[in-house]
């Protein structure tokens, strides 16, 4: 069982690999803004993973990354203005996170070190688990933030107007001690993850080198 | 005869940890039995308090001290293992140190959460004593400060000061002409310097906090080239902004026993732990000190400056003690450095004395950010900060303000007494309204703010 | 920062004699250099006469102390603990004296060949070769009687002993070498040994006597010259034209101008266990023959700050052997450092130990931080308020910085 977990912990983007800080440390003052950004940056690994596998044959080696950038910018692209023309109030809260996918160190880490070396499946299999572990790890990490910052848990408050329900939940009877200011500052932030590493470090025992 | 071996020196000299420990605790306990009398005897004798009141002191300190000491002896004993737990190393002293830095209004709750965050962060997850890069004590005053500041009922006035002090609080001194007004409502410059006037539980005793200092420096127990040098630069830069504009030496003078200065500069800011080693880097570090407090006083709306200035210099320590290593064997290093320093400590008093001098006219302090019909959105410079408002005019008055932000540190006062409602209706005769009391400046900047808003909509 | 090490011992002026060994060991080792015995067991041997002798790295004559028959050839402990290999002599008690042949000096080059010939070496600790200090031109000697480290006492008394002698050596130096100055050096507590040698120098022109205050290390060479002429120098005095010798080497120079070869020295035995006394040994013989001790104790050779602890009492009283010292036993418990800064304040060479106690991981930082020149006086170790062992530690930074 602990291998078990010490494997996944190992495995996930965030906290074994430390890939993809940037949006983790801006985006997660909310759940849902987490989760949303995890599911995002999922869509665009698999298209990214995809893409880049079936052309690997032919990408010259010396310009790869410019090409492997320019088909991320593709699909980061189209992601942005489905997502803004569908729910703008996304604008505000997830704003530029979105077009900063295309340099996330995460999805162009993966399409250089997986999916140009891997046939198709693996790399859709590659980018489902990256992304559905950054997904895991940003929603975490948002959980405790908004739950210990404002004293709220919200499933869904953006975008009510395209699935019509509003989730926005007060977690604490209201009480001095949350919400605190400080965890829903940048400050605060860069402490839980700090944390979480050695948290999950910790479980995840340290290896003899 | 049996001979034993061991490496030398055979020799050794008198002084031990525990010994400077010991000294430190001496040197504090004056300034705990004053907070003792002045925040808690004098307003129980005064009838302002109860009999938790009147021990309430002692009884956060003392919370903080066992908290602190608590934490670390469970986290040595089951996180980490070690055989004796405590190791004398004065365990408590974090908590002892965060506690004199809150004010008497602080909930027991926000001691310990303070005493504990400070400990397990600020020391423990460093790796303990002696590898910590941050002042632990001030890293839990941050913390409560930033997540809590404004839930302390009062601010610094204990119950007995609440009653009798009506003038702008200590706090709001850097501007230059409302200084002599807060010494006159202090009752005279004795009180001021003897200890008896607003503050936070260790920073008022001025007096014994220097006898405590000449204690502390002449037994060679704290590094005492730090608080020379940081209340040197801080008179020095003063004088020269006080010199620009034409004040006296009455004004440095004053800035240096404003606020948590003398407290931070002995206790705080010459923790051996997180000062620099070296001669030269401790002169450094007490310029650096200097200048970034004076920087946080004069030209941020933050009234205090003397914690976020120890903590960024405590980041520096590294880099600062390799140049005072090299500097030590080479002379050249050293000279160059102290001009450089000296430069910066005079061009640092001109410039600041140059930007404050520009009139301070009321119009630079308001704002209208929007003005549409009969809705201004307004800013005006407030005790925190801006403050931010909507109003909006039905026929010639002033039929609504509503409040967009604000940073005021006491704004329930200005809510609990409906101060808002009273503005609307006095809008017209707003010279005879009083201030809420404990927000002077607050109440002021609303009152000008509807004055302006008023002086503008006329035209 | 000055530092003054201050111990309550009273130095006592008692001078013992033990000067008839029944046999004399004497090492077959030069500074940094070992050396080939000339003589066999059973050859009879003089005072004076050549028993050992190398050419590299540096010319060292070793000649015997006592008359008598050469017995044996053995290792035995030298004062750094180290055994070495050694001529065992059985004294025969009659003293008697070989000629040594050299001309008498009138010149830098011939008093350089009488320093080989004599085989003198420095008497304060180091055992270097003299010779090597006169072979440039000089203009300044500095007469080192300073004996900075506290417990010992022995160039004091051979001071206030032999003053007469060892002036009128420094005055026909002051004519062989052409030299412009002499300066006497020695701590203000020594009251005796300075009204001694003011009445001697009263109407000495170039020979003056400098009174300095009790500071450690102050008798260490770079320190000395800075503190009494103000003069700093890169490697060598010699390089601003100052050479410095200790004072039981002047006198050793000096019974050599009169042709006569100095076969005893003065040590001090002292310590928290013992009164101080000062002997007159004969070179060779052995602590164990002179002092019994009966307690368990750290046996110290030299002083407390640098000296070395011995685990035999039979360690060799040489030429450079000044002092031996009964300390009782030290347990020390380290603690966690707490970056006071007492350690970067003492230190003689403006080192920063704390900071290189803490650097070890990285190279680059530790050169930049020259652990190279600690002079291992002890004084970071005496300070420390945590009893952190951190002379162990630049030392073992120094190593690490000569591998690379």
């Amino acid at each position: 069982m602990r291998k078990k977990i010490s494997l996944f912990i190992k495995q996930n983007p965030v906290f074994g690999m430390t890939l993809g800080l940037c949006p983790l440390l801006a985006i997660t003052t909310t759940f849902e803004n987490s989760y949303l950004m995890g599911i995002s940056l999922l869509f665009i690994l698999i298209l990214s993973n995809s893409i880049v596998s079936l052309i690997r044959k032919w990408v010259p080696n010396k310009i790869r990354i410019p090409i492997y950038i320019t088909i991320i910018g593709i699909f980061v692209t189209i992601l942005e203005y489905l997502l803004f023309t569908y729910v703008p109030q996304l604008k505000s809260s997830l704003g530029i996170y979105i077009p900063l996918i295309i340099v996330n160190c995460l999805v162009l880490g993966r399409a250089l070190g997986y999916a140009s070396r891997h046939n198709l499946k693996d790399s859709i299999k590659d980018a489902l688990k990256m992304g559905l572990g950054y997904t895991f790890s940003l929603s975490l990490v948002g959980i405790i933030r908004e739950v210990l910052g404002s004293n709220t848990l919200t499933l869904m408050e953006n975008t009510t107007n395209v699935t019509g329900y509003l989730a926005k939940y007060q977690v604490f009877p209201t009480n001095s001690i949350i919400p605190n200011q400080f965890f829903a500052s940048p400050a605060g932030v860069l402490l839980i993850v700090g944390l979480l590493f050695g948290l999950l470090n910790m479980i995840k025992g340290v290896e003899e080198k | 005869m049996k001979l034993v071996y061991e490496k030398g020196p055979y020799l050794k000299d008198s002084e031990r940890t525990n010994k400077i420990m010991k000294r430190v605790l001496l040197a504090l306990v004056p300034i705990i039995l004053f907070s003792f009398y002045k925040n808690g005897i004098l307003p129980f004798y005064k009838g302002y308090t109860n009999i938790y009141g009147l021990f309430q002191p002692l009884i956060l300190i003392l919370t903080a001290g066992l908290t602190s000491l608590g934490t670390e002896f469970l986290y040595n004993k089951y996180l980490l293992k070690i055989k004796n737990p405590l190791q004398g190393k004065y365990a408590f002293f974090p908590g002892l140190f965060f506690s004199l830095l809150m004010s008497i209004n602080t909930p027991l709750w926000m001691i310990v959460m303070g005493a504990f965050f400070a400990t397990v962060v600020g020391k423990l997850l460093f790796g303990g004593f002696g590898h910590n890069i941050f002042n632990p004590a001030l890293v839990g005053a941050l913390f409560i400060t930033v997540s809590y500041g404004a839930l302390i009922p009062g601010g610094y006035l204990n119950a007995f000061e609440l009653d009798t002090i009506t003038g702008p609080t200590a706090l709001a001194t850097n501007y230059i002409d409302s200084f002599p007004k807060v010494i006159e409502a202090f009752g005279g410059i004795g009180n001021y310097i003897f200890g008896f006037i607003p503050g936070t539980l260790g920073e008022t005793p001025k007096l014994l906090i220097i006898m405590s200092f000449i204690f502390l420096a002449v037994t060679k127990t704290i590094k005492y080239l730090i608080p020379l040098t940081y209340v040197g630069v801080v008179f020095i830069t003063t004088f020269v902004i006080g010199s620009v504009n034409g004040l006296d030496i009455t004004f440095p003078l004053f800035q240096i026993f404003t606020g948590g200065l003398l407290l931070g500069a002995v206790f705080m800011a010459t923790d051996p732990v997180t000062t620099p080693t070296t001669r030269l880097g401790q002169v450094l570090f007490g310029i650096g000190l200097g200048l970034l407090t004076v920087i946080f006083r004069f030209l941020t709306p933050y009234p205090e400056g003397v914690l976020t200035s120890i903590l960024t210099m405590n980041m520096l320590v590294i880099l600062i003690d390799e140049l005072g290593d090299q500097s030590q064997r080479k002379i050249i290093l050293k000279t160059i450095t102290l001009i450089i320093g000296l430069g910066l400590i005079i061009g640092t008093g001109f410039l600041i004395g140059n930007k404050i001098k520009s009139p301070v006219e009321v119009d630079n302090n308001y704002q209208i950010i929007e003005k549409a019909n009969q809705k201004y959105q307004v800013s005006q410079k407030g005790f925190g900060g801006l403050i931010k408002a909507e109003i909006i005019f039905e026929k010639d008055l002033i039929k609504e303000i509503n409040i967009m932000s604000q940073n005021e540190s006491l704004w329930q006062n200005i809510e609990k007494e409906d101060y808002l409602q009273k503005l609307i209706d006095q809008q017209d005769n707003l010279e005879a309204l009083d201030t809420v009391s404990g927000t002077t400046i607050t109440s002021q900047a609303l009152k000008d703010l509807i004055k302006n808003t008023k002086d503008d909509y006329k035209e | 920062m000055k530092k003054t090490i201050t111990v309550n011992k009273k130095k006592s002026l008692k001078l013992e004699k033990f000067i008839k060994p029944k046999k004399v060991y004497l090492p077959l080792i030069g500074y940094r250099t070992e050396c080939k015995p000339i003589v066999k067991i059973n050859d009879q041997v003089a005072i004076g006469t050549l028993i050992g002798k190398s050419k590299e790295p540096f010319e060292v004559n070793i000649r015997s102390t006592v008359s008598g028959k050469v017995i044996d050839i053995l290792e035995n402990t030298y004062l750094n603990g180290s055994k070495v290999k050694c001529l065992v002599i059985e004294n025969d008690f009659k003293e008697t004296k070989e000629i040594i042949k050299v001309k008498e000096p009138t010149n830098q080059e011939e008093f350089v060949e009488l320093l080989k010939v004599y085989g003198i070496q420095g008497m304060g600790g180091s055992g270097f070769p003299t010779y090597l200090k006169y072979q440039n031109k000089l203009k300044t000697l500095i007469v080192n009687a300073i004996e900075c480290e506290p417990y010992l006492n022995a160039d004091n008394v051979l001071g206030i002993e032999s003053a007469s002698e060892i002036i009128v050596g420094l005055e026909k130096m002051i004519s062989i070498l052409k030299l412009k100055r002499i300066i006497i050096c020695v701590k203000e507590k020594n009251k005796d040994f300075i009204k001694t040698f003011q009445e001697i120098l009263k109407d000495k022109s170039q020979i003056e006597l400098k009174v300095l205050g009790d500071y450690y290390p102050l008798g260490y060479e770079r320190t000395l010259i800075k503190e009494v002429l103000n003069v700093t120098y890169k490697n060598l005095p010699s390089e601003k034209q100052i050479v410095v010798n200790n004072l039981a080497t002047i006198h050793m120079i000096s019974k050599a101008l009169k042709n006569e070869y100095l076969t005893t020295r003065i040590i001090t035995l002292s310590g928290d266990l013992t009164k101080t006394t000062n002997y007159k040994v004969k070179i060779g013989t052995l602590f164990s023959d002179l002092y019994k001790i009966e307690k368990t104790c750290h046996l110290i050779a030299g002083g407390p700050m640098m000296g070395e602890c011995l685990l035999d009492d039979e360690v060799m009283i040489t030429y450079n052997l000044n002092g031996l010292l009964l300390m009782k036993e030290i347990s020390i418990s380290e603690e966690e450092c707490l970056r006071c800064g007492k350690c970067v304040e003492v230190c003689p060479m403006k080192l920063s130990p704390v900071l290189i106690k803490d650097n070890f991981h990285n190279l680059d930082k530790l050169k930049a931080l020259n652990p190279e020149k600690c002079i291992e006086c002890g004084l970071c170790s005496f300070v420390c308020p945590a009893q952190i062992k951190i002379r162990e530690r630049v030392k073992e930074a120094k190593e690490l910085v000569k591998e690379k």
